[in-house]
């Protein structure tokens, strides 16, 4: 069915596949988190790993170096169909030149060119490799308007002694400096910002689910919007084409290949231990 | 004259002769009702299923909102407890039974360790569960966590099955070191069938002098029933904890039905489940 499909005649031309370059970044992905639960080790140690979902994952518009910013381009990737009624005209008219139904959530992914991807073109969980390094960016919790015991772990006061000074700062200053310094840890908004978690392992793919076993945990609530993207830490740059194939996942992106065969359905890292696996000896 | 009738359809006439003929026969008498059914050698007890097709652990934790719960990362993460169960025997056992467990453990010799006591609380859900063994050991009370996935235990043994009203037998801690003390020869005793229901054990375990305690344990609430804490304690001792939790504007909350967690068609979702997980594990380590 595949075949048929790339020997169509609606078909519109692919865009090329240029090889990775020392310093290229490639797009990433939009998931859904699901939740936590632990996976073992082959030496009997375990770690509680995330568990991400990329639903309905399409890239919807592709900026090239002139048309963003002069200095990198840029794609917009959306995950989670949703309803029409609630977005406005101009991204309708994103989605529907990307022949893609519009999407719950976008997030803007920034990336050299020579990761160009069509608009339209499908993101599932084989975009990344067990083994590769990943950051997460999510909305954390809101916990509104908190005071300074719980959003800067202050000690408060002594409830006992003094009725008046339970919750509250104390001392702002002195007074060599006689006004308070900017930065001071004040009572104020607590969550709902965009939290970054970076150097997170991937150590386990479900293909059919197109699920994500991250090792660690994220910022968010279940089934908050995630941004998936390689590693940007210094030390999983790859510097090379074979680290390239280890560190991050197929550039610019993953081609399914057409064989009878099917794909395996769960796809784990080399130390970690699938469950019906025979007891360790 | 009698005329002679001929019938064109003696599957439906309804003359005498014809009505006559088809009932002597087609008409058998039906059987007679039994007191027991005839295949209740093969079904189990309500109680007691096949573990691997309904396990408390496989019940979901009670999460609100309504849209913080992920039905496929449950499905996902019962489909592991499945495969686990797949290679490994996991009897069925509860708080208070005795069990042995053999773990892998590198630096041991001929890289085993075995351990037995008795369950004190079984927690959690899915893969995060995890069960406590406690056993005296020369003179020295000794507590194990194992968690009942991980593939670092090899063997389990169920030595003696025994249930007890009680969920959370902490308070064994402080009571007749009797209960807890368990020969790391003991031979298996032979179980119940998982037809028969299981005895509750409703005995009530001698306490340690009340100075000793670790905890207040006729502060716990739910009261547990296995404790005889009548001996130190009167009812009037108990009423402070029932007024704490019924009154002050919360002893309605025993009758709110919307706040109660509604299980009631739970197991039978969970069972048809279970069944799809396992040819769904089937297909999918084949594949690989």
């Amino acid at each position: 069915m595949l075949r048929d499909a790339r020997n169509s005649p609606l078909n519109d031309e692919e865009w090329p596949l240029l090889p990775w370059e020392p310093q290229s970044k490639r797009c990433g992905a939009v998931g859904i988190k699901l939740g936590v639960h632990p996976l073992w080790f082959k030496d009997g140690t375990y770690a509680n790993c995330t568990l991400i979902q990329i639903k309905d994952c399409h890239v919807i518009k592709y900026f090239s170096k002139e048309d963003y910013n002069g200095k990198t381009a840029a794609a917009i990737i959306g995950g989670k169909n949703a309803s029409p009624f609630y977005k406005n005209e101009k991204y309708h008219e994103f989605c529907r030149d990307a022949g893609v139904p519009v999407k719950s959530k976008c997030f803007r992914f920034l990336i050299t060119e020579n990761a160009a991807l069509k608009p339209g073109t499908e993101i599932t969980a084989m975009h990344f490799r067990p083994g590769q390094y990943v950051d997460c960016l999510a909305q954390s919790i809101g916990y509104g308007f908190q005071g300074v015991v719980q959003r800067w772990h202050f000690a408060g006061g002594h409830a006992r002694k003094d009725k008046k000074w339970m919750r509250r700062p104390g001392s702002i200053g002195g007074s060599s400096i006689g006004w308070v310094m900017k930065g001071k840890k004040m009572a104020g908004q607590l969550g709902g910002t965009y939290e970054r978690t970076r150097g997170l392992k991937v150590l386990r793919i479900n293909t059919r689910y197109n699920v994500i076993y991250v090792k660690g945990r994220i910022s968010g609530h279940v089934n908050q919007f995630v941004k998936i993207t390689d590693s940007t830490l210094g030390k999983y740059l790859p510097q090379s084409k074979e680290q390239s194939e280890k560190l991050i996942g197929p550039f610019p992106r993953y081609i399914p290949e057409i064989t009878e065969e099917e794909l395996p359905e769960e796809i784990y890292d080399d130390n970690v231990l699938s469950l019906s696996a025979p007891p360790l000896v | 004259m009698r005329t002679m009738t001929r019938c064109f359809h003696p599957a439906y006439c309804e003359l005498r002769c014809c009505t006559q003929a088809r009932s002597s026969t087609t008409f058998t008498q039906p059987k007679r009702p039994t007191l027991k059914a005839t295949d209740s050698k093969t079904s189990f007890v309500e109680g007691r299923e096949d573990p691997k097709l309904f396990s408390p652990e496989y019940v979901p934790p009670l999460v609100r909102p309504e849209w913080h719960r992920n039905q496929l990362k449950y499905r996902l993460e019962r489909m592991d407890c499945l495969r686990r169960r797949n290679v490994v025997n996991i009897p069925e056992f509860y708080p208070g039974s005795i069990l042995g467990v053999t773990v892998y453990d590198a630096y041991a010799p001929g890289n085993k360790a075995r351990f037995v006591g008795r369950c004190l609380y079984r927690d959690g859900f899915g893969l995060g569960c995890k069960f406590m063994l406690r056993n005296i050991v020369e003179g020295e009370g000794i507590e194990i966590i194992y968690q009942l996935f991980s593939p670092a235990i090899l063997k389990y043994e169920v030595l003696r099955l025994e249930k007890w009203l009680d969920t959370d037998l902490r308070y064994l801690r402080d009571a007749d070191p009797e209960y807890c003390t368990i020969s790391f020869d003991m031979p298996p005793e032979a179980p119940l069938p998982q037809t028969e229901e299981l005895p509750v054990f409703k005995g009530k375990v001698k306490m340690k002098d009340r100075a000793v305690w670790g905890y207040n344990y006729h502060k716990a609430w739910p009261r547990p029933y296995n404790a005889y804490l009548e001996e130190y304690f009167v009812e009037e001792d108990f009423m402070e904890q029932h007024e704490l939790h019924t009154k002050g504007g919360h002893g309605h909350l025993e009758f709110d039905i919307c706040k109660h967690y509604d299980t009631r068609g739970l197991k039978e979702k969970l069972m048809e489940e279970m069944e799809l997980n396992q040819k769904r594990i089937n297909m999918a380590d084949k594949k690989s």
